[in-house]
């Protein structure tokens, strides 16, 4: 008789701003709810690491970060990074894919060209271009909102956007 | 070059200023509507990030939500949210059709949901600037899809960019008659900007 | 039959403003923005125009001035939920002949259309 071992694994939810290193294979490090906001998946799949945060804003305007780590792409990336490394992961065995930037509000007759979402995403592609490291994967844009589930013993990332959609990234 | 606070209130004028503006916003709603909403919390208080995504319920919670942004006196979003099968009844009384009858957003019905957003927003904000004697303008209302999470997730970004403190002013409201309930956000922002002269 | 151009840039508000006019006799015509509420003025010299405020790109105040400025007999009455006394006033001070406040009121709607084509 065969027998199926069953997996119990265990559901992180990362708040807005909020970012989180594992090295729990079982681990499912998850966004619920994702808008404008952008979620940097980053696994080691050598050293079995997987992180992700959940960042709100491109830049900060006056060097706050409201006490979260990861509420600017631009120290949220970098302090994602960071963690990473110290959790034993390599820099040149990472596996990058980012979701969200959603256009949400869109006010009719408004200034659309500050959308926050597509600056997001602008700012998220620009800063791995700095640190010199390619995006394997990403599902960003649309007017939709998103919730992802990164496993850290797979690497992968799966997307449910509203309409019914389920992708693997 | 001096800075100054752009807007026009104080977190303590908005707090005495949240009360009758939510009373009178209910009431817009129950006079579009010929039914009586009641609002059954109010609250006011300093958002973080940490357990915002569960301001208007589960964040994977799909809703539909109506958004507007006023300026003026003072600048700030505004978000009116339904569970959508309460949204489509809410359309359905508007227009006077058997209930059940609308079962997605077209033109017709979006424009029902902006104008109950614009009714509810508009008299918010007549009562605030009223109370103060100076002037609040609401922009075109959007209509939203999407879930909890995703929206909450939306606005606190934009609030941010502008604000160093976020704060908002939660209402929740109800018809006493029928199961029908309903969120409405007001996040005022504080900005504090350079003023050239 | 007096002609009644409804400026709303909500489909349902037109809808609704449209029905009760034509249901109590007057001919209709609609705009749902400031600029096509401009062009069809010109084109149709309405007899009275109702306008709202709260719409993109051109707001119902700055419509109802260029109405004024193109005629200055134009008879406007503002339909919005905007009823702020310093927008009131100002209304009124740029030309318009009534003000009433949504939510939509079959009877003070006929009422300010009475008064403006009279």
């Amino acid at each position: 008789m065969m027998t199926t071992a069953t997996i119990a694994n265990t559901q992180i939810n990362v708040g807005m701003g909020e970012l989180v290193v594992s090295r729990d294979c079982d681990d499912i490090l998850a966004c619920i709810g994702l808008g404008s906001c952008i979620a940097m998946c980053i696994w080691d799949p050598a050293a079995k690491v997987g992180g992700v945060a959940h960042m709100l804003l491109p830049v900060s305007r006056n060097n706050d970060s409201f006490g979260s780590p990861a509420k600017y792409i631009s120290q949220g990336v970098p302090n994602l990074i960071n963690k990473m490394l110290k959790s034993g992961a390599q820099l040149d065995s990472i596996i990058i894919k980012m979701t969200g930037g959603a256009r949400m509000l869109n006010i009719p007759g408004g200034n659309n060209i500050l959308d926050i979402g597509q600056r997001n995403i602008t700012e998220a592609k620009a800063t791995m271009k700095r640190l010199n490291l390619p995006i394997m994967a990403e599902d960003v844009g649309g007017s939709y909102g998103r919730s992802i589930q990164f496993s850290v013993g797979s690497g992968r990332v799966l997307v449910k956007s509203l309409a019914g959609r389920v992708i693997e990234l | 070059m001096t800075t100054q606070t752009t807007t026009g209130f104080t977190l303590d004028s908005w707090t005495k200023l949240a009360k009758l503006g939510s009373t009178t916003a209910v009431s817009g709603l129950s006079q579009m509507l010929n039914k009586d909403f009641t609002v059954t919390a109010l609250s006011i208080e300093e958002v973080s990030f940490k357990n915002a995504h569960a301001l208007i319920g589960k964040p994977n919670n799909p809703v539909i939500g109506i958004y507007l942004l006023f300026t003026g006196h003072a600048s700030g979003q505004i978000l009116l949210t339904f569970d959508p099968k309460i949204a489509f009844e809410l359309v359905d009384m508007a227009l006077g059709v058997p209930v059940d009858s609308t079962t997605k957003l077209g033109e017709m019905e979006r424009s029902v949901l902006g104008e109950m957003g614009n009714i509810v927003g508009a008299f918010f904000l007549n009562s605030v600037a009223d109370c103060v004697g100076s002037r609040l303008m609401p922009s075109p209302p959007v209509i939203v899809q999407g879930p909890a999470g995703a929206m909450i997730g939306a606005v606190l970004a934009k609030a941010a960019q502008t604000s160093d403190s976020i704060f908002v002013i939660k209402l929740m409201f109800h018809s006493p008659t029928k199961e029908i309930e309903g969120h409405f956000l007001v996040l005022p922002s504080f900005e504090k900007r350079k003023n050239v002269k | 039959m007096s002609k009644i151009l409804v400026v709303d840039d909500a489909a349902f508000m037109r809808m609704r403003c449209t029905k009760l006019l034509q249901d109590n006799g007057y001919e209709t015509l609609e705009a749902g923005n400031g600029i096509e509420a401009v062009q069809k003025y010109q084109q149709h010299k309405p007899d009275g125009v109702l306008m709202d405020i709260t719409m993109p790109d051109m707001d119902g105040i700055e419509t109802l001035r260029k109405l004024i400025e193109i005629d200055p007999a134009a008879k406007v009455s503002m339909v919005t939920a905007m009823g702020q006394q310093s927008l009131v006033i100002e209304a009124l001070k740029s030309g318009a002949k009534d003000f009433v406040v949504k939510p939509f009121n079959a009877d003070r709607v006929l009422a300010a259309v009475k008064k403006i084509t009279a």
